[in-house]
């Protein structure tokens, strides 16, 4: 047995060692065999060479983590995500009660603490498994299966969307048996995930499964956000008239629930529905309404969306300059460095881009789309304007 | 007879889907009736035909070697029995397209797909029911993602299309009952870690929002 390597040998990251040995016993892979399958998809892994990344001796290229990506299917950004969360190390308490770390991460949800509450489910994983070993934890299944989705909902918040979603698909999986309020919980989360990710199939029928369990017992609120998910789902299809009417129902029981935060973000969701529809008059009289509802409330991620939605709309009226001081409206309440939007301001930046070209402003264009190229590459999420973009630099490239 | 929900529908669909795109482009090719300038070897090995369902007219599409470039070229069976000279898609322009799929909705619209050898996208166009000319194309697959072997499934509302990405099969949708498009920031309900009282079927403490 070769000897482990000391502290100051590793150069390279542990947690994504760890990461890339844990992708490859999920497949049942050797070493061997990942250096075959790295040579069926065009690259070179020497069995030597993955063993020093995984035990986080040395730091593979960007070349190497491509071709890794594609022997594992997952994206070269998870392993980037995945690094970043080395950050968070520092932030994991000590505590060795499950219980009470998951109850500390409820509160640093709560407190839009996302890095914390991170570490905090983290931590109740590994204390959950130092349980295991010693044979001690009762309900210890349903225990680690809430700590996953939990750390999964943190990931996602923090714009980490592929480890979020692994870590709903191993929640479930260990939930498989079981049905019940967490797995319609985890099942509407990773719906929504795959909705962001652009699945709108797969995010349809998870809703609708969630829905149907919230229906059948009687679960208000888990209604509410099963159809606040299906309604999005119609939306990112442009059937808005379908989708207005699901926002509607889902505000009704937010509203009969007493959720004033996701009740706002409906009604700035059917504003935006409107200005889609053609009718970006009625759409900016609804979310100016949002706008108000959500400065009342202190809510900085929903006025930000609701200024550039007003901005969106303003653009579709032809109304630059409103246009223009809407998304900056917006820019200056996402672009807050305790915790930044990016997707709403790559949403500004691409509406900007559009005026800048219409106006024939190469400098401004340049600017704006220099910041889209920036924000582009750390965001997971995608909508219309990120395929719109991405549309252009394909053309682009394919054009060169 | 009990009703089966629209989640078993979607998944048979699903997995039909996930079938069908790893069966696709192995159909065995009648030579006696197929169109003229398919060869039926090499790359032209693919003949994809399908029924418009309105009037039954066969319609077949290929991948065909121009060059040293490969294009989509699609006839029809017409009345008398002829196959038409093909039409050829992205003739000339210095890319291989290549694995069609074709398939009609049931209102006659008919659906075209392929993959695009150099860039690995996939896109689809669409001949309207009646009309002589494709829409314009639209890019399926993500940027990045390498495509091949399409599969076009169209439901009441959407075009379904399957693809596969090196060893894994993916769905996506195109609406077909859209009447705009879309755009702006949809946001979905924000992810909540589930609290004891919650697991249990007790709604009283949600943990959205509060604090962003």
């Amino acid at each position: 047995m070769g000897a482990q390597p000391q502290a100051a040998d590793l150069k390279g990251s542990v947690r994504l060692g760890n990461y890339l040995r844990r992708l490859r016993t999920g497949y049942g892979y050797s070493l061997r065999r990942v250096e075959e399958r790295a040579r069926a998809e065009g690259g070179e892994i020497d069995n030597s060479q993955l063993s020093r990344y995984e035990k986080g001796i040395c730091y593979p290229s960007f070349d190497k983590l491509r071709v890794l990506a594609s022997v594992f299917n997952v994206s070269v950004q998870a392993f980037s995500d995945v690094v970043d969360l080395e950050d968070y190390e520092e932030l994991k308490p000590t505590s060795e009660d499950p219980e009470v770390l998951l109850e500390q991460g409820h509160d640093a949800v709560r407190a839009g603490d996302l890095g914390r509450a991170f570490a905090c489910y983290e931590r109740t994983l590994e204390v959950l498994g130092q349980a295991e070993d010693r044979g001690e934890v009762n309900d210890r299944d349903e225990m680690v299966a809430r700590a996953r989705v939990s750390l999964a909902v943190a990931l996602g918040r923090m714009g980490k969307l592929a480890l979020a979603e692994q870590e709903l698909r191993a929640a479930l999986r260990q939930m498989q048996h079981a049905g019940g309020p967490l797995r319609s919980q985890a099942l509407l989360n990773l719906a929504n995930l795959h909705a962001d990710q652009g699945d709108l199939l797969l995010a349809e029928m998870e809703a609708e499964r969630a829905h149907a369990f919230a229906r059948s017992e009687g679960l208000l609120l888990l209604a509410a956000r099963s159809l606040h998910t299906l309604a999005r789902v119609l939306a990112d299809r442009a059937e808005h008239g379908a989708a207005v009417e699901r926002y509607h129902e889902a505000a009704q029981l937010y509203t009969e629930s007493g959720e004033s935060f996701e009740a706002i973000k409906v009604r700035i969701n059917i504003g935006g529905c409107f200005a889609s529809m053609g009718k970006p008059r009625e759409g900016i009289r609804l979310l100016r309404a949002a706008l108000g509802e959500a400065r009342f409330a202190g809510h900085r991620r929903l006025e930000a969306q609701a200024w550039s939605g007003l901005g969106e709309a303003h653009y579709r009226l032809g109304d630059r300059e409103r246009a223009q001081r809407c998304l900056r409206e917006s820019d200056s309440l996402a672009g807050q460095a305790e915790s930044k939007f990016p997707d709403l301001l790559f949403f500004n930046a691409f509406y900007s881009w559009k005026m800048a070209a219409e106006e024939q402003n190469p400098t401004r264009e340049k600017i704006a789309f220099g910041r889209l190229k920036v924000l582009r590459s750390s965001l997971e999420r995608r909508f219309a304007e990120v395929d719109a973009f991405d549309a252009f630099v394909e053309r682009r490239r394919s054009d060169a | 007879m009990r009703e089966r929900s629209p989640y078993c529908r979607r998944l048979a669909l699903v997995l039909t889907l996930a079938a069908a795109a790893t069966a696709a482009h192995a159909r065995p090719v009648d030579h006696a009736s197929t169109p003229t300038r398919y060869l039926g070897r090499g790359v032209d090995s693919g003949l994809v035909t399908v029924a418009n369902p309105l009037d039954g007219r066969l319609y077949s599409a290929w991948a065909y070697r121009a060059g040293s470039e490969t294009d989509i070229a699609v006839s029809v069976l017409g009345a008398n029995g002829m196959w038409s000279e093909p039409v050829f898609l992205g003739y000339s322009d210095g890319l291989s397209q290549i694995e069609p799929a074709l398939a009609f909705d049931a209102a006659g619209n008919l659906y075209i797909a392929h993959a695009i050898q150099e860039t690995g996208a996939l896109v689809v166009s669409r001949l309207a029911a009646g009309a002589t000319r494709l829409s314009s194309q639209v890019q399926v697959s993500a940027p990045g993602e390498r495509a091949s072997s399409p599969t076009l499934m169209p439901t009441e509302s959407a075009l379904v299309i399957g693809y596969r990405v090196g060893g894994r099969v993916v769905l996506r949708m195109i609406s077909l009952t859209a009447t705009s498009h879309p755009f702006g920031i949809q946001d979905g309900p924000d992810g909540f870690p589930p609290t004891r009282s919650e697991t249990e079927g007790d709604e009283t403490e949600p943990v959205t929002g509060i604090g962003l």
